[in-house]
């Protein structure tokens, strides 16, 4: 009886000490937060100088090479769903320079999170736009797919609220397709169609599996971004200018 | 929780300010908070998803023109470091990726600048990726901060015992916990780039690097760095997810989904206490100031256990 009491009180006597070593720490807790935020404008506070040097041999080296005009956009292009004209855009010349090159393809697709930038503004499009607009080092690649296997990707589209394409015609209806043209011609699930699209969305990313394990897989080893580049540069040279787009091609009832 | 004063100054310094009562003042009204005597406080910077914009948005940019620029958030932090003294300095994470600053000096820039304003510490986020791990590991000699992630084993990767679990401050006086969350890479960043890291549960990795932060580092505040996004339309973990489901984190710092908050988000944690959740969009075009004040800790798991000492035979503790 007396040890067990002696075993009690030692177990309290313990107690104690570890709560005496809490009451005496120094530990703290969070009593209140209070949250703020600044808009960083360069007519409010003058740059810091030292920053502006270590930024300036960088700057200098890219500007001479980014700056240089592509193309003159005549009108505001944007990121948007079903269909933007940014998305309608880029895929257009993408498709315009596969067909420059003899490349059959039936559908251009793009992902709207490949789209860096929300706007390209009215005015000159320079190189520094389309590095913005596509800073990934991603490629052009032609996949060819089964009919199903497009009727997948199709599906993904319409549940996904739509991406940026060329090619198609697609009327989404509660989420699923209600109408699909291809190249202008009803969709035939027995027929097999190229895709022309990046190594990203090829490989999978973006949840795209139906574009996963085509029947054919050609990599054009070009960056997507100098295929823009390049395209954008030769339609300025022929005369052309951009016009946005919105043409219906992804539709939601 | 109640707001205080929305003050619109000066064009640049638009400030929300916004006091809630965490801890032992979550239910003091707020006029009596008003008459307590002045009490430690931190204040905590911070930004999210930079994306390599190095220089301000051109005028041009009908949303954004002449804001941002690493010149003006520089010359920002000074004047406040300037008026305040020591602050913890942290991002969320996607400093790479956005501009050609990235793609013709692979984020050199974007480090040597983070590290000339004093940044103590980041987590990392799926773009920072973009030229792989080893694009990373380049890039270390000009970092002169921390990195942080709890979720990612780097094992077996050129970032093992680069990126650590948490990192501690002490700054002030005080200790501060900063522990770092990453979103699921699959899917998401080419397994090429990510090679051998693997993801883990977030909200598993939190709980534990927390717990340990707050009862065995006996940290003042915990704060989390997370690249996991805001909030998701389905079940995808997000930071409103994490504060509801993880204990003693006081602070989530997020990135990913470039979501511009007014005010902070005020959440529930799994004791019922309050977590503020914060992201202040992209590309440097705002700073966030979080002010913590501090009250002694009060352990709530010991305090439980003294109660329950009147009713309960004490061998049962």
């Amino acid at each position: 009886m007396f040890l067990a009491n002696t075993e009690h009180n030692m177990k309290k006597l313990f107690l104690i000490l570890v709560v005496a070593f809490a009451a005496c720490h120094s530990q703290q807790q969070v009593a209140s937060v209070q949250s703020e935020f600044y808009r960083i404008h360069r007519d409010s506070i003058k740059p810091d100088e030292r920053i502006l040097k270590t930024i300036a041999p960088y700057k200098n080296k890219l500007d001479s090479a980014m700056n240089v005009e592509l193309i003159l956009a005549e009108g505001d292009f944007s990121k948007s769903q079903p269909e933007g004209s940014l998305g309608n855009m880029v895929c257009d010349v993408l498709m315009q320079y596969a067909k420059s090159k003899s490349l059959q393809a039936d559908l251009c697709l793009m992902n709207n999170g490949g789209l860096r930038i929300p706007v390209i503004y009215k005015g000159q499009v320079s190189v520094r736009t389309v590095y913005e607009l596509m800073p990934f080092e991603n490629q052009l690649v032609l996949v060819k797919i089964k009919g199903s296997k497009f009727k997948e990707l199709m599906q993904m589209l319409a549940s996904s609220g739509g991406a940026p394409v060329a090619g198609i015609n697609l009327v989404i209806q509660d989420n699923a397709i209600q109408s699909l043209l291809v190249q202008g011609q009803p969709f035939d699930e027995q027929k097999e169609y190229w895709v022309l699209t990046s190594d990203y969305l090829a490989n999978g990313g973006d949840k795209y599996d139906a574009l996963k394990n085509p029947i054919e897989r050609i990599n054009l080893n070009l960056l997507l971004r100098d295929v823009l580049i390049e395209t954008l540069y030769k339609m300025d040279t022929d005369g052309a200018h951009l016009i946005p787009v919105i043409d219906g091609r992804i539709r939601k009832n | 929780m109640a707001e205080l004063e929305k003050t619109r100054r000066r064009d640049f310094i638009q400030k929300t300010i916004y006091l809630v009562g965490f801890g032992a003042l979550a239910n003091t009204p707020l006029k009596l908070l008003a008459k307590e005597r002045p009490r430690e406080s931190l204040l905590v910077l911070h930004t999210n998803d930079w994306h390599s914009r190095i220089e301000p948005f051109p005028e041009i940019d009908k949303q954004n023109g002449g804001m941002g620029g690493a010149g003006y958030r520089a010359a920002l932090i000074k004047s406040i470091r300037d008026k305040e003294g020591e602050v913890l300095l942290l991002d969320s994470g996607d400093i790479f990726q956005g501009t050609p600053y990235f793609n013709f000096y692979g984020g050199e820039l974007e480090y040597k600048l983070m590290s000339a304003m004093g940044y103590d510490c980041v987590t990392l986020g799926n773009h920072d990726l973009d030229n792989g791990i080893d694009g990373i590991v380049k890039q270390l000699p000009h970092a002169q901060f921390k990195f942080v992630n709890a979720n990612y084993s780097f094992k077996n990767t050129a970032l093992e015992g680069v990126v650590k679990p948490y990192s501690i401050f002490k700054k002030k006086g005080l200790k501060i916990g900063v522990f770092g969350l990453g979103i699921e890479l699959q899917g998401l960043v080419p397994e090429k780039l990510f090679g051998n890291i693997v993801y883990n549960d977030p909200i598993a990795a939190a709980n534990k690097t927390a717990e340990h932060l707050k009862l065995v580092e006996q940290c003042d505040a915990i704060i989390c760095l997370s690249h996991l996004g805001y909030k998701y339309n389905n079940n995808k973990v997000s930071d409103l997810v994490l504060a509801e489901k993880t204990k003693h984190i006081d602070l989530i710092l997020g990135g990913h989904t470039h979501t511009f908050l007014n005010e902070p988000t005020l959440a529930k944690n799994l004791i019922n206490k309050n977590v503020m959740v914060n992201q202040v969009g992209w590309a440097g075009l705002r700073l966030g100031a979080i002010r913590i004040t501090f009250e002694p800790f009060i352990n709530t798991n010991i305090a439980v256990r003294l109660k329950g000492e009147q009713s309960i035979s004490i061998e049962e503790i």
